[in-house]
């Protein structure tokens, strides 16, 4: 199997260069941490179709990142980009907003278990941020509790002290404990009585450079107690896991109830949307914070949004996607292990995380996604990868030659 | 903003430090401590202790007092920093009669020390300069680094939070490596023969390092170019990248 050359990339990053601080900034440059060594990745794409990407020099990749996310359908799904094509002549960005902004609205309620309304921007860090200040709105309280190591957007209050740009005033209202920890919360809510607007996670820790882990058994029902006593909104941030678990929302699918939930990546299939859901009581709350953008009302997002949920529960939801990332990562483990290799995979099968065990450094690891970048299969070194619709068996089979080839040349 | 305490700690532990790579790579350096055998202490009240070692043609470093021919007290971190900047002198509580070679070398050396570091642009177009010059610079960045991440007040914020385990930092094609050992709240510089490195950054050569250090190509554009290369466990190296920008503010 021949590797990939990146020669139309690198000419490209050097024009880049030139006029964008970095070439490529933020989580799809090549300095994020993510593209390890960068001389295995493709700095930028061509275009895209289904499971797979090319890049400028025509090399074709299954995407296990989906654009870190958005791709949930598999790109250029045509039942979405149809409903998005169709809304464009009808308009998209206007000065009163199109009604198909309430049909979004009222599918997502129709389909998110805790929803009673829907509130729309762009990001996820968009509505994560919402959240907190619904939170303060509704408790006229100024502290949240954070889980470390969670990843909530890159306002300055998401981000650590020494990240460039972010005051310390910033952080000073953030309270941290760890994942899983509910005694942690407990002792938090105890010391500050009265003060805590917020306790904000993801559903389940899907940290990098971590093993992901799933809650414990109880966690989120004490935690939802503990809130609810405390008068504490519990706000969910599922931009990652939304509709991978569960259609229902990734608090339905461990057995609680959310205030709010945080929704984006999924939500689309790559139509720039975001979506804040909460409970009635929070209604009010919401609606005393002044926030709003420019493109937040575009229409055919909302367009494409419909298309998405709909043709998601058609196709019976995340369970596609937890079947196909559970035989692939049993069948990656036992690659491995026949080549003498552990690999630990973790977090739920949709979107799984994995790493090489016995490997600190992850470099070993690092070498063997490179590996597989080069050959067409297109993984990350720390991230949790994603599981779309429109990968079956040709992918799968590929999937696993390819990686099976790479931990040859890892292990030459 | 720059505090007192920290600042002293970079000047002696980051950039005196680096007197000895003076002596090493330059030759003027070199021959003026030949046959020169005293240790000078740096001692700053409520602040670092160091020494600078002269024997046999060779200068090094040692943190912490010891036998000194020469002692050298500081009332407080400003006053050393006032020292570094030439406005104030320390006090002599042991050498006078070795105060030649302060006046003297030791001036002439830290001279040497500031030609290469604070360069008239103009000596940058020569590739032996810019060699010293890039070298000298790499070495003071990452032992002050290490400075600032146990002394700067947000450094040690930072440093809470940092993982475990050793980040090499090298410039290819050189032996010029330099190895910092990483755990919550600790940051130090370590041998370089330590612990296997969980996390590498290296620089693909001089000139690059050169480029890198000196501003003229950003750090992010550089290592898409392939001119910084990193590999390993990053959050390692996320805590160093979030130290390093605070190293030019006490240096610039």
């Amino acid at each position: 199997m021949e590797t990939y050359q990146y020669n139309k990339s690198k000419e490209l990053f050097q024009r880049a260069a030139k006029v964008i601080p970095g070439g490529v900034y933020g989580h799809q440059g090549p300095a994020n941490g993510c593209f390890i060594p960068k001389e295995a990745f493709p700095f930028f794409s061509d275009h895209a179709e289904g499971a797979y990407f090319w890049d400028v020099d025509g090399n074709r990749f299954i995407d296990y990142m989906c654009a870190y996310g958005p791709n949930i359908l598999g790109y250029n799904d045509p039942d979405v980009d149809h409903a998005a094509m169709e809304q464009a002549k009808r308009g998209n960005c206007t000065v009163a907003p199109s009604s198909v902004m309430i049909d979004f609205a009222e599918e997502l309620v129709n389909t998110v278990a805790m929803a009673d309304w829907a509130f729309f921007a762009k990001n996820g860090g968009d509505v994560t941020s919402l959240a907190i200040m619904t939170a303060r709105a509704a408790t006229n309280r100024k502290k949240t509790i954070l889980v470390r190591g969670n990843y909530h957007g890159v306002a300055p209050w998401t981000q650590g002290l020494g990240c460039g740009g972010v005051l310390a005033e910033e952080l000073s209202n953030n309270l941290y404990v760890d994942w899983n920890d509910y005694d942690q919360v407990e002792s938090l809510v105890k010391k500050y009585p009265g003060e805590i607007a917020c306790f904000m996670s993801t559903p389940y820790w899907h940290g990098n450079f971590v093993e992901n882990q799933l809650p414990e058994r109880e966690y989120w029902q004490k935690i939802r107690k503990l809130c609810t006593e405390n008068g504490i909104v519990l706000a969910i941030d599922d931009v990652r896991c939304g509709f991978r678990l569960d259609m229902e929302g990734s608090d339905h699918y461990f057995g609680f109830k959310a205030d709010l939930m945080c929704f984006c990546k999924a939500l689309a299939n790559g139509w720039n949307v975001s979506a804040l859901c909460g409970a009635e009581k929070l209604r009010n709350a919401v609606n005393d914070v002044f926030f709003t953008g420019s493109y937040w009302m575009s229409a055919i997002p909302f367009a494409a949004g419909i298309a998405t949920l709909r043709k998601m529960k058609k196709l019976g939801g995340p369970v596609m996607l937890m079947e196909y990332g559970k035989r692939l990562t049993t069948e990656l483990v036992k690659l491995a292990a026949s080549r003498g290799f552990e690999l630990i995979v973790s977090g739920a099968p949709s979107m799984w995380y994995m790493r090489i065990a016995d490997d600190p450094s992850l470099m070993l690891h690092q070498r063997w996604i490179a590996e597989c970048v080069k050959r067409g299969v297109y993984f990350t070194n720390h991230h949790n990868h994603f599981v779309n619709y429109s990968m079956r068996e040709k992918e799968f089979n590929f999937t696993l030659e390819v990686a099976d080839e790479a931990l040859k040349a890892v292990k030459a | 903003m720059t505090n007192q305490t920290a600042k002293a700690y970079i000047n002696l532990n980051g950039v005196l430090r680096c007197l000895p790579y003076v002596c090493a790579l330059d030759q003027d350096a070199k021959e003026r401590i030949q046959g020169r055998n005293l240790t000078i202490q740096f001692k700053v009240r409520n602040g670092p202790i160091a020494r600078l070692v002269f024997e046999n043609g060779v200068c090094r470093f040692e943190k912490g007092k010891g036998k000194s021919q020469i002692k050298l007290n500081f009332s407080s971190p400003e006053h050393f920093n006032r020292m570094m900047e030439g406005r104030a002198n320390p006090s002599i509580s042991k050498g006078l009669l070795k105060i030649g070679f302060l006046t003297k070398e030791f001036m002439q050396l830290t001279k040497r020390m500031e030609y290469y570091l604070k360069p008239n642009p103009a000596l940058l177009a020569d590739a032996s300069f810019r060699r010293i010059n890039t070298i000298l610079t790499f070495y003071v960045a990452f032992h002050s680094l290490a400075e600032v991440g146990m002394h700067d007040p947000v450094g040690v914020q930072v440093m809470k939070h940092a993982k475990r385990g050793a980040l090499i930092a090298a410039i290819e094609q050189t032996d010029v490596m330099v190895r910092l050992k990483l755990s919550p709240g600790n940051i130090e510089v370590a041998a370089v023969d330590d612990d296997s490195p969980v996390c590498k950054l290296r620089f693909a050569s001089v000139d690059k390092a050169y480029e890198v250090l000196s501003g003229k190509l950003d750090f992010l554009t550089a290592i898409g170019f392939g001119d910084v290369r990193m590999e390993g466990f990053m959050p390692v190296m996320q805590t160093v990248e979030h130290i390093l920008p605070m190293v030019n503010t006490y240096l610039a």
